[in-house]
Order: structure tokens, then sequence, then C-alpha cells
């Protein structure tokens, strides 16, 4: 697991270089702006299960086959692992986020996900849709403008939606 | 690789829960050090090169000069050899040209 610094450190060993001024700078930007990435995080796990029961009831909504008979929500223990899943995966983003790099959301998370539902007869391309509008809801949420200081956090929104996507796309 | 950040995580994650303020604390204590040690490595990495030694002085009508070796600008101000790197030229020039609107002893 690495995080934004021990990745940059990494790259910069596999060749053998010193960090370079603009590594050190973009390293120096994250640090300044640490205070919106803290943020982010505390508002994303603080309203985690609101994200995350929003997401499953509109997934449901769009695709009631999934919560008919035979559907693969169908029956309370499946409904269940599905919720599970997807805050597995919310809490895995909000850890990505922190640590200002994905790295700890591929290993930990991503990898081997996508064969684990294929062999479980999971439909990934529902999970992606639930994913992606836990990242619509996150995204409302970190991006609301009351009770913090205005500024720019086009960055930081950036970020944080492709660690989304980046799970979205990996289990599709 | 660990770091302060990674261990956090890692905490969180064996428990299988999402950060908490405990945490977060250890992250707001990383950045509160992360300035000082960025400074520090970029210094050590980027170490000033030697500029031509005083005994090189240009004219003394010479306000202001400059010469280019490898990325690196040496600048004469009144009283040593400024460096700066391409970056920070603009700076450096327009620093050097205020203080060279003194006369130069």
């Amino acid at each position: 697991m690495l995080d934004a610094f021990a990745k940059v450190v990494s790259q910069a060993d596999a060749r053998g270089e010193y960090l370079n001024v603009s590594q050190l700078d973009a390293l120096g930007a994250m640090v300044a702006e640490g205070n919106k990435r803290m943020d982010t995080v505390n508002r994303i796990t603080a309203n985690a299960s609101s994200i995350v029961a929003n997401a499953a009831r509109s997934l449901f909504a769009e695709q009631p086959q999934l919560i008919a008979p035979g559907g693969n929500a169908y029956t309370s223990r499946r409904m269940a692992a599905c919720l599970r899943d997807m805050e597995i995966i919310l809490r895995y983003i909000t850890y990505a986020i922190f640590a200002g790099d994905a790295s700890v959301l591929d290993d930990r998370c991503l990898n081997g996900l996508r064969e684990t539902y294929l062999a479980l007869g999971t439909p990934g391309a529902s999970v992606a849709v639930g994913v992606s509008k836990m990242k619509d809801a996150a995204l409302a949420i970190v991006g609301d403008r009351a009770g913090i200081t205005a500024g720019d956090c086009s960055a930081i929104m950036a970020e944080v939606a492709s660690y989304f996507d980046r799970a979205a796309s990996s289990v599709a | 690789m660990k770091t302060p950040l990674t261990e956090a995580v890692a905490a969180a994650d064996s428990q299988g829960r999402f950060l908490s303020s405990t945490e977060m604390q250890t992250a707001f204590g990383r950045y509160k050090q992360a300035a000082a040690s960025l400074a520090a490595a970029k210094a050590l990495t980027h170490t000033p090169p030697q500029c031509p030694a005083l005994t090189t002085r240009p004219p003394r009508r010479v306000r202001l000069s400059a010469f280019v070796t490898s990325g690196t600008t040496c600048v004469w101000s009144p009283t040593a050899w400024l460096w700066a790197e391409q970056a920070q030229w603009t700076t450096t020039l327009l620093l050097v040209s205020l203080k060279s609107t003194r006369p130069l002893t």
C-alpha cells in the first residue's frame, strides 16, 4: 500500500533518480490543500450509510429485476450482501482519498473483484451503476458549500470522481 | 512502504471500519511536518551550483549581468553572484533590476 508520498518515492527509486522539482511541488500543493482532503474524507465517512442506502434505492428503482423473485438481490440475505459490498467499495474509496493514491483501493478491494462477481453470478454492470450513483451522491456532499470556507475544490472533486470511476470500470 | 498515512489506513482496514478521528489526526500531524520535510528534500536535492567568485565581477558600468549554464542562471547583484533556476529567473531578474537602480560601488 502506498500513499501519495510513497508513490512518488517508489517511482523515483525505480528509475534511480532524485525527486524532481515538479514532484516536490505537487506534494507541497497536496500538503497545502490537506484540509480539503480531510474535509472530503470526513464528509463521505459521516454520510456513508445514506450514500449507500440512497444509491441502492435508486439502483433498484432503475433495475427492478434485481429485487424481483429470482433477481440477484432477491431475498434479504442477497440484498444485505449487495449493500455490504457497496459500503466496502465506498470505504476503500475513502481510504484512497485519504492516502491521495489509488493503490489501497486497487490492491485491497478491486483486485480480483470482477472475477469474484463472475464466479458468483453477480451482475458487474449493475454494481458499476450502483458505484456511479454513490459517486454522484458523494460529489454532491463533498461539493456542498455550506459550513466551509469558500474556495476552489475542483482538484479534489476530480480526484474523488476518479476513484469512483476506477471502481466502477473495474467491475463493469 | 510504510508511512503515517498508510499505517492509519491499515489500522482502520484491519478492523473493517471507516477512518476515525484518531486516524484523521495522524494525517494532520503528517501534513504539519510535511512542508518542512519537502523543503529539506528540495534543498538537499537541488543544491545551488557555484557561481563565479567575486573577483570576476563585471565592469563598473554594467548594471546587470547574467549568464546561463546548464539550466542555472547566475546573476550579478551589487554584492554577489546570485543563482536562480529557470523558473525563478523572472523574479530574480526583477529583484536584481530593483537593486541595480542604486549605483554600483
